[in-house]
């Protein structure tokens, strides 16, 4: 039952700044995911929560209270590295069973437990195998029991799907889901592949550069982003420049309706995502009604991305079904709908 | 701990035990060689003793012998290393024991390796008694003389059977250490045998090569056990010459010693300092590098 | 034929030449040791006894004091440097820092530089704080040859070293002794035998700073078998050399699976 929060957190390696005043709540009994490219300081911010590195300012607090006092081996924030790192010199029962002996409980009750854990991550039966005797998905297995036998007041996991291929992946993910859920443990796991956050996360955290750019459920990535990174990191490739008057936007290519929304009037980028983008048949009932040309179509199995020419030089990208791409060929003439719900201005 | 100052305090210790000991100990050197020798009551930095040592006879003989020993040593076991390292690579039946046995003498003294040698090439010794019974000489004296020889074979025979397995050790472990893949690559680009090993094998190793041969080379020239063993008495190797004049009842003798040790440290550092930049311009030369 | 050929391939001539090679100079050894008269052209004693081995371990032989004096220097020269040594090697091979090249240089300037040398120099120094006629000295002069091969034989070992393993450990609850102790120790622990091996043997081997520094009272074996070697007994000088190589097969017997086919024990002498 742990709410760990990180206050103004910033850390510096010499001249290079990895965290720069992250401030973020993970709350008790959720997982929360940190997001961002490689090298924006994930790892190091799972680090300083596990005590592995010592701020240079700021704060991390378990349920309130600051826990930089605390040597890395009491706080029982128990980190999962990228690589596994399973010692190859234990067999897979005696790397389970470590962080109880370390804490020097009975041999027959560590046995025990490491029998229970193993088949908590479907691994029953393999304690006296070698770990270089173990597929990469079942030595990530092993990591994670590693880790949830100390029963972790936080679990921190780098990068727990990297190294596992796609079916793996989806395997490893209902594990670490399931098992989160069953034993409600606050949970911060670092990705940088944002369906993988999507898919995991309560919460996402999303970084660029060391500094947090948005925290938030995993829809408003999708619907209400914050910035044009932030849209463009999740998959926008739409950006209408105008200026926003109310609950219109005069753009190059019309006035467009948008829905009610915070954002201040002035200059504003409007985003809309390639699958709310719909083709209509020509007609005027609907609002936020343009004409466009198709410059290109490419076919990707479930769906066709179609790539369109407004006016003289606004493009936009739009999804469909192949069948109903089937009718228009590349320089035909098309109607789109922009619905305002999904249009959403950025400052 | 501040993490900038790990390092530091990780090698404190060390550093400490190295500078004062060891660089104590050269700097002390240093100075009695030119006539600093408080405890004897001298103060008066001079230069005589190199003046003096320079000029005997002795000195020069036993610097050229030294080199010489040094040098055939340093060649023939750094070669030696290489084929026992190259023929010992990869797996075979036995495998095992004959690498026990090239371990073998990495533990024993050098001591002992001249005592063996002594037994073994000496006129009256285990090999010439050999010849005698297959009646290629009938007297001790027809033996060729190896120890306390001239040319000190006795003394680079065993510096040889020594430094060959320390040597062709570190080969081994560079080469299993590199694998197979880089010469298969060659082999799959048309590379043969010879050009395998030329264009390949030899250049991995080259780097092993030289630090083993730098290490053997200022071994040899510093050594003293098996001179004393092996070696004739006059001209002498250096370090011998040195310690004699050392416990010579003779004070004056001492500066001497000293100046003889400054001048082996100074050999030893010129030569390995040229011999390591010959190999590193020869390195460049290959990569095409500047 | 292709028997034949087999047998005469180069390598089986240059595997054959190692054993004879390397084997070769104990045979007279081994011979002289129970031999009780060998005289030219003999090539087998012409008789033999066991005298030179009940000399050996007669108690008036100074043998046994010897051994126990070599043991003892050997043993805390050994556990000495490991213990210097050691965080040494992880800097080395672990760290980047300011200075590192100048610090290797330093550390491995012993290799290069005679220790004969050092040793002549800071005798005087020895003499004033008391440190000859004793095991103490002796000890301290051995650290100047063997602590570079043990720096050098460690900061290989931690080149290869992923730390985070430490990290892993330390999350998991572990001290910083239980980290040393279930994760450092166990990773490094070939090259701590090979430097354990290697260290022993050059303390176990030295004459000339141990006779320097020991002034006759530390009478190790090597000091003991120079004694016997210029007497001209042959068989006890070659009784007493086997006596004297024992302890360091020994170790080398529980040492050798470390030393070759493992890249980071001796792998610290190709990059000098
Ligand atoms: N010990 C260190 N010393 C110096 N710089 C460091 C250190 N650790 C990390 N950095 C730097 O801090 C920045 C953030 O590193 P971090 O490992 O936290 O990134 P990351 O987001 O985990 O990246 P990745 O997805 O590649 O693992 C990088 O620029 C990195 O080079
Ligand atoms: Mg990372």
């Amino acid at each position: 039952m742990t709410k760990v929060e990180l206050q103004q957190l910033s850390k510096q390696f010499g001249e290079v700044t990895a965290v720069s005043h992250v401030s973020l709540t993970a709350p008790d009994g959720r997982i929360t995911a940190l997001l961002g490219p490689s090298g924006c300081g994930k790892t190091t911010i799972l680090k300083t929560i596990a005590g592995l590195l010592t701020p240079s300012s700021g704060d991390v607090l378990f349920n309130g209270r600051s826990i930089l006092p605390i040597p890395a081996e009491k706080r029982n924030a128990v980190m999962v590295f990228q690589n596994h790192l399973l010692f190859p010199y234990l067999s897979v029962g005696e790397n389970v069973g470590f962080g109880l002996k370390m804490r020097g409980v009975e041999a027959a009750v560590i046995r025990q437990k490491v029998e229970e854990h193993l088949a908590m991550v479907q691994l029953p039966g393999l304690a006296n195998r070698r770990p270089n005797e173990l597929s990469g998905g079942q030595q990530q297995r092993v990591a994670l029991a590693r880790a949830l036998i100390v029963e972790p007041t936080v679990l921190l996991l780098d990068e727990p799907l990297s190294n596992l291929d796609a079916h793996l992946r989806e395997e490893m993910r209902q594990l670490i889901r399931s098992l989160q859920r069953a034993l409600n443990m606050t949970t911060i796991v670092v990705t940088h592949d944002q369906e993988e956050a999507v898919l995991l996360a309560d919460q996402i955290g999303l970084m660029f550069d060391g500094k947090l750019a948005q925290v938030g459920p995993p829809s408003d990535f999708y619907e209400r982003p914050s910035t044009r990174q932030v849209a463009s990191f999740f998959g926008a490739t739409n950006f209408l420049v105008g200026e926003k008057r109310g609950n219109v936007v005069e753009t190059a290519v019309g006035s467009l309706q948008i829905a009610p929304n915070p954002i201040a009037d002035g200059p504003v980028q409007l985003t809309i995502r390639p699958e709310h983008v719909q083709l209509v048949p020509a007609d005027g009932r609907l609002p936020n009604q343009l004409c466009a040309t198709v410059q290109e179509a490419i076919y990707a199995g479930t769906h066709t991305r179609l790539r369109l020419i407004l006016g003289s030089d606004t493009a936009l990208t739009l999804l469909t079904s192949p069948s109903a791409a089937k009718t228009v060929g590349v320089g035909t003439a098309v109607h789109l709908h922009l619905p305002p719900d999904h249009l959403w201005p950025l400052p | 701990m501040p993490t900038r100052l790990r390092p530091y305090l990780l090698l404190a210790p060390t550093l400490a035990v190295i500078l004062l000991l060891f660089g104590g100990g050269v700097l002390l050197a240093l100075m009695q060689s030119v006539g600093y020798l408080p405890f004897l009551g001298r103060t008066e930095i001079t230069l005589d003793a190199y003046r003096a040592i320079l000029q005997q006879a002795a000195f020069s003989q036993s610097f050229f012998l030294t080199l010489w020993v040094a040098l055939a040593s340093t060649a023939v076991s750094t070669l030696l290393a290489l084929v026992c390292a190259l023929a010992l690579r990869r797996p075979f039946r036995g495998h095992r024991l004959i690498t026990f046995i090239f371990q073998l003498n990495i533990p024993i003294p050098h001591l002992v390796g001249a005592v063996g040698i002594l037994f073994l090439f000496s006129q009256s010794g285990f090999l010439a008694r050999l010849a005698n019974l297959a009646g290629l000489i009938s007297q001790p004296a027809d033996f060729p003389a190896i120890v306390f020889d001239p040319w000190a074979i006795g003394i680079i025979l065993e510096y040889v059977w020594k430094t060959t397995c320390f040597t062709g050790l570190i080969l081994l472990a560079t080469l299993q250490g590199v694998g197979n893949d880089l010469e298969t690559a060659a082999q799959n680009l048309g590379a043969n045998r010879w050009q395998r090993f030329r264009y390949v094998t030899l250049p991995l190793l080259t780097p092993s090569m030289v630090s083993a041969s730098v290490l053997v080379f200022a071994f040899t020239f510093g050594a003293f056990e098996v001179p004393l063993v092996l070696g004739q008495r006059f001209p002498s190797m250096l370090p011998v010459l040195a310690y004699r004049s050392y416990v010579d009842i003779d004070l004056n003798a001492r500066p001497e010693a000293m100046a003889m040790n400054v001048i082996i440290t100074l050999l030893i550092g010129v030569l390995i300092f040229l011999s390591t930049c010959a190999s590193r311009t020869k390195r460049c030369a290959v990569n095409g590098e500047r | 034929m292709t028997r034949i050929k087999q047998t005469l391939q180069p390598r089986t001539l240059i595997l054959a030449a190692i054993v004879v090679g390397v084997l070769l100079p104990f045979v007279p050894l081994l011979l002289w040791s129970v031999s009780f008269r060998w005289l030219y052209p003999s090539v087998l004693p012409e008789s033999l006894s066991l005298r030179a081995w009940q000399y050996v371990f007669s108690p008036r032989a100074e043998v046994l004091s010897a051994l126990g004096y070599s043991t003892l220097v050997a043993l805390l020269v050994t556990a000495l440097s490991i213990l210097i040594g050691l965080p040494a090697g992880r800097a080395l091979g672990l760290y980047k820092f300011r200075g590192k090249t100048a610090v290797r240089f330093l550390i491995l300037a012993p290799t290069i530089v005679p220790t004969l040398a050092a040793a002549m120099g800071i005798h005087v120094l020895f003499i004033r704080y008391g440190l000859v006629d004793n095991v103490l000295g002796v000890v301290l002069v051995h650290l100047i040859p063997v602590l570079p091969y043990v720096v050098l034989i460690l900061s290989g070992v931690f080149a290869n070293y992923n730390p985070d393993f430490e990290a892993q450990a330390q999350t998991l609850g572990a001290s910083a002794w239980q980290r040393f102790r279930h994760v450092t120790l166990p990773t490094i622990f070939p090259a701590l035998m090979v430097a354990g091996l290697f260290a022993f043997i050059i303390s176990w081997s030295q004459y000339i700073l141990t006779l320097l520094i020991g002034g006759g009272q530390v009478v190790t074996l090597p000091v003991l078998l120079f004694s016997f070697v210029s007497s001209g007994d042959n068989a006890i000088t070659a009784a007493l050399s086997l006596v004297f190589i024992a302890p360091a097969l020994l170790f080398l017997l529980a040492t050798a699976r470390y030393l070759s086919g493992n890249q980071a024990s001796l792998g610290g002498f190709g990059k000098l």
